[in-house]
């Protein structure tokens, strides 16, 4: 949201602001986790973390063109996203199971690069719009704040989604199997845990959250095209190392720093600076990559 | 007694061999040491044995099939355990779950009898079972450990140092807890730096030096031979 | 100065293919095709600049191309004419519009800039954890792009700078990417080159011996995006305007991909992926404009050839992650598989987890 303002600070800015930190927040830790969850178990970065975003946001815009209904598409776009996501890990990743972290960041590029050339090549390198349910335009007033329905969607979705993963990572089998694996893999495997089938679903759980921040990105933006999935891999990668690479709790709290961070900042900075903001946010990035402990990113076993 | 594994064992890392065609057997129901300096190829074997580290030259059988080069998982699916060195239980995982993970995916039923079984030999664990496994002592976290690989009930459980950097009175509780295991009819290859302890409640044993099997017998008869004893600085030990 | 005749034999060795198609692109070769001889050798150098740190040191740096960029910028400020200067970033100091400078005195501008940027930034850089300083470069890049981007009284922001005169020629590129490809077997072979790559093979024993591994590879880094800059100075000075997408992740995907296709400790191996990718990409942009290769007349839509690099990319790093040319023993480094499952199961023998060399 983007509103005129002074240079001179302003309380009820931030507090607007504040309140939008709250939707903003959710849809990175939405993104967050999924990235966080991949890493946590095989030690990579996944480049095309953004691509599962991208897919997800495609798949309503092409099941729009034939005639489905945005809900319907939502749904089938996390299943597609879903799906991407453990096709991308059969595919591409299996191969490299055991191999360097740089080897596996590179492969994920490419992997990224191939979907963006999908979507460029059989639908169109031009920004698509989709039309979005009108909800997605409303906001309610409160007190003369003014909150979005997207934000208390994505908020809501948030929960929903983290609480189911939570409920499933600490009660179901499968669940443990996958915490015990992301704490330590090799050991998880000795205790007989199939490690492609939880990596599998792990992937996949990845794709589905990816897909729901897709919906609310979408629905926020109206439009697809074939890089979009950049930025959301970017805001993914931000809000993971602020709250400490391979935590999915740090993936959530990073989210909400992050989201956080840059309300404080649109609140007090001039337009002309908030440009910068990305480049603020990245030069935190680095600051906390340079203290951060030797081996946190080689080890593959950090606990949750 | 029917020999449940039989290895002839080579791993290496890169250039480093780490243990060089080591010959052992396990029959069921004894308790077999391997012991060994520091570095001298234990845990390494262990490791081949368990499927951790791959690919491994030589052979490994286990109740007659080879196993050798199978995934860890496949590994424990056909009834072998471990404890590994440093105990390694899931630091963010409570007591309880721990063990659930051990159980694997068996039916409802039989780990609930395995849970029992696992609770009564470690009343310290049922004490503790919401505490997360990271905030157990030593003590309680080897005895985690071996829960956690009793969950799946194996016939073979591989021991790795379970006297490391432990109190002599946990350690004696532990060593006690191992024998009764045994008395229980699993099967255990034990690897201990503390030979004195280890050879007090083993059948066999093997010393393992620089990855080479240096001598095998009964434990009482290693344990008697003067020149094991400076190998193994059981001195006072 | 054994190290100066290996270096010199391999750059001999170099010089005789590349003399050769810059020939057959100034003599026989028709206008397109010098186009894509003249890009092959201003991809060399960046190949080369790029090849110097990361071949060397064994660390995936994806952010490179931002020293190309400021490469890039700093001499399109120096060289476009000043009226349109004026107009397009009067945030810049009165002296840089009032001037115009050539060819040369630009390039060194370049050159010298990217290597303080680098300089500066790599004091911080080079003391993380390799894996940590790779996603760092990440972020270099984009926070490069950023503000490039928003900086648009000096940068022209998102528009770019245009109507930069154009210097090079077939021969000046020629001369730069041999240049620069004698550098980077230079470094190679020169003491600091192989205490660099002691590091990467393995770091504890490098240090044990006294190397000391912040330092080396803030030599290498530094001297690499001297290199980069001199890539883009030529870039700029070739095709006569860009913007700040010229200097992101395209490029920089570009540029990873020839150098791990043809393997990224040799310079050879970065020689011959750049030129297998202007091949393929030469024959992809026909088919993607419908025309002709000799007997293929396929009419292939946007995005294939982003897919066929990218499959490539993948091919080598599940098959020959050494790259194309990687038989060097030292090749297999750079992006080296973990041997199995490598957990000790405790390390009696004192081994590092995960890193069985």
């Amino acid at each position: 949201m983007t509103e005129l303002m002074s240079a001179a600070i302003s309380a009820r800015e931030l507090i607007q602001q504040l309140i939008n930190a709250v939707g903003v927040g959710s849809q990175y830790a939405l993104l967050a986790i999924g990235l966080a969850m991949v890493f946590s178990l095989l030690g990579m970065v996944n480049f095309a973390h953004g691509e599962l975003v991208t897919v997800a946001a495609y798949t309503v815009y092409l099941l729009e063109r034939a005639g489905v209904s945005f809900w319907i598409g939502a749904v089938a776009a996390l299943l597609a996203a879903g799906l991407a996501a453990m096709a991308m890990e059969r595919l591409a990743f299996r191969p490299l199971r055991n191999a360097s972290f740089a080897t596996l960041l590179l492969a994920s590029f490419a992997v990224s690069q191939i979907v963006e050339g999908l979507f460029l090549h059989f639908v169109s390198p031009r920004a698509k719009s989709v039309s979005v349910p009108g909800v997605f335009n409303h906001f309610i007033r409160v007190g003369g704040y003014t909150i979005s329905d997207i934000y208390l969607f994505s908020a809501l979705a948030a929960m929903v989604a983290l609480g189911l993963l939570t409920l499933f990572l600490r009660r179901s089998r499968h669940g443990v199997a996958m915490l015990a694996a992301s704490q330590d893999f090799e050991i998880a495997r000795a205790m007989g845990i199939r490690a492609n089938g939880v990596i599998a679903a792990a992937f996949a759980i990845s794709g589905v959250l990816a897909g729901v921040a897709a919906i609310l990105i979408l629905g926020q933006q109206g439009s697809v095209s074939p890089d979009m999935g950049f930025d959301p891999l970017l805001i993914a990668f931000i809000s993971c190392v602020i709250g400490g690479l391979g935590s999915l709790r740090g993936a959530v709290f990073g989210g909400f720093v992050y989201a956080f961070i840059q309300g404080i900042l649109t609140a007090f900075l001039p337009t002309s600076a908030l440009a910068y903001g990305d480049a603020f946010a990245l030069a935190i990035v680095i600051a906390i990559l340079y203290f951060a402990p030797q081996g946190l990113l080689t080890r593959v076993a950090p606990s949750t | 007694m029917a020999k449940l594994l039989e290895i002839s064992l080579t791993v290496r890392y890169g250039p480093i061999v780490a243990v060089r065609e080591l010959s052992l057997e396990v029959e069921e129901g004894e308790i077999v040491a391997l012991l060994g300096p520091n570095g001298a190829g234990k845990s390494s074997t262990l490791a081949g044995i368990a499927g951790l580290v791959r690919p491994i030259e030589g052979s490994v059988r286990f109740a007659g099939e080879e196993i050798g080069g199978l995934s860890p998982e496949a590994i424990n699916r056909r009834g072998i355990a471990l404890s590994p060195e440093g105990r390694r239980v899931f630091p963010g995982l409570s007591v309880e779950d721990n063990l659930r993970v051990g159980g694997r995916d068996r039916g409802r039923l039989a780990i609930a009898a395995s849970r029992a079984t696992v609770l009564d030999k470690f009343p310290a664990l049922a004490r503790c079972l919401q505490k997360p496994a990271g905030a157990l002592s030593g003590g309680q976290q080897q005895m985690l450990a071996i829960g956690r690989a009793m969950m799946s009930d194996p016939k073979l459980l591989l021991l790795d140092e379970p006297s490391l950097g432990l109190a002599p009175a946990i350690v004696d509780e532990i060593f006690a807890l191992i024998a009764e295991l045994r008395d229980q009819g699993v099967t255990i290859l034990l690897v201990e730096q503390n030979a004195n302890r280890a050879l007090g409640i083993a059948d066999r044993g093997y010393v393992l030096a620089t990855g080479s099997l240096q001598d095998s017998g009964p434990a009482r008869q290693i344990l008697e031979s003067k020149v094991e004893r400076s190998y193994l600085a059981m001195e006072g030990a | 100065m054994k190290a100066l005749g290996r270096a010199g034999r391999a750059t001999a060795a170099l010089a005789v293919p590349l003399f050769l198609v810059a020939l057959w692109a100034d003599t026989v070769a028709g206008g397109t095709l010098e186009r894509v001889a003249i890009n092959f050798f201003i991809t060399l150098v960046l190949v080369y600049g790029l090849q110097v740190f990361s071949g060397n040191s064994g660390i995936l740096s994806l952010g490179h191309i931002s020293f190309m960029g400021i490469g890039a910028y700093v001499t399109a400020l120096l060289t476009i004419p000043t009226m349109i200067k004026t107009l397009a970033v009067p945030g810049v100091p009165h002296w840089l519009l009032q001037t115009e400078w050539g060819f040369v005195p630009a390039l060194a501008a370049a050159a010298v800039a990217a290597a303080i940027f680098a300089a500066v930034i790599g004091l911080m850089l080079m003391r993380m954890e390799e894996n940590a300083l790779s996603m760092a470069t990440i972020a270099l890049l984009v926070i490069f792009y950023t503000v490039v981007e928003a900086a648009d009284s000096i940068t022209h922001g998102p528009t770019g700078l245009y109507s930069i005169p154009v210097r090079v020629t077939i021969w000046i590129a020629f001369g730069f990417a041999i240049g620069c490809g004698a550098v980077a077997l230079l470094i190679r072979e020169s003491a600091n080159g192989r205490k660099l790559r002691a590091t990467r093979d393995d770091p504890v024993a490098a240090a044990s011996l006294g190397v000391n591994v912040i330092r080396t590879r803030l030599w290498a880094w530094v001297l690499s995006a001297a290199i980069m800059g001199i890539g883009g100075s030529l870039f700029a000075q070739y095709n006569l305007a860009f913007d700040p997408t010229s200097f992101y992740f395209e490029e920089t995907f570009l540029i990873l991909s020839v150098l791990i296709i043809g393997g990224a400790a040799t310079v050879s191996g970065a020689t011959v992926g750049a030129a297998i990718l202007a091949a393929v990409d030469e024959i992809l942009r026909r088919m993607e404009a419908g025309e002709a290769i000799g007997p293929l007349h396929l009419a292939i839509g946007l995005g294939i050839s982003q897919i066929i690099v990218a499959v490539l990319i993948l091919l080598i790093l599940w098959k020959r992650p050494a790259g194309l040319l990687g038989g060097d023993e030292l090749g297999a480094r750079l992006f080296r598989r973990r041997r199995a499952p490598a957990v000790e199961v405790g390390s009696t023998t004192g081994e590092r987890v995960g890193e069985p060399t």
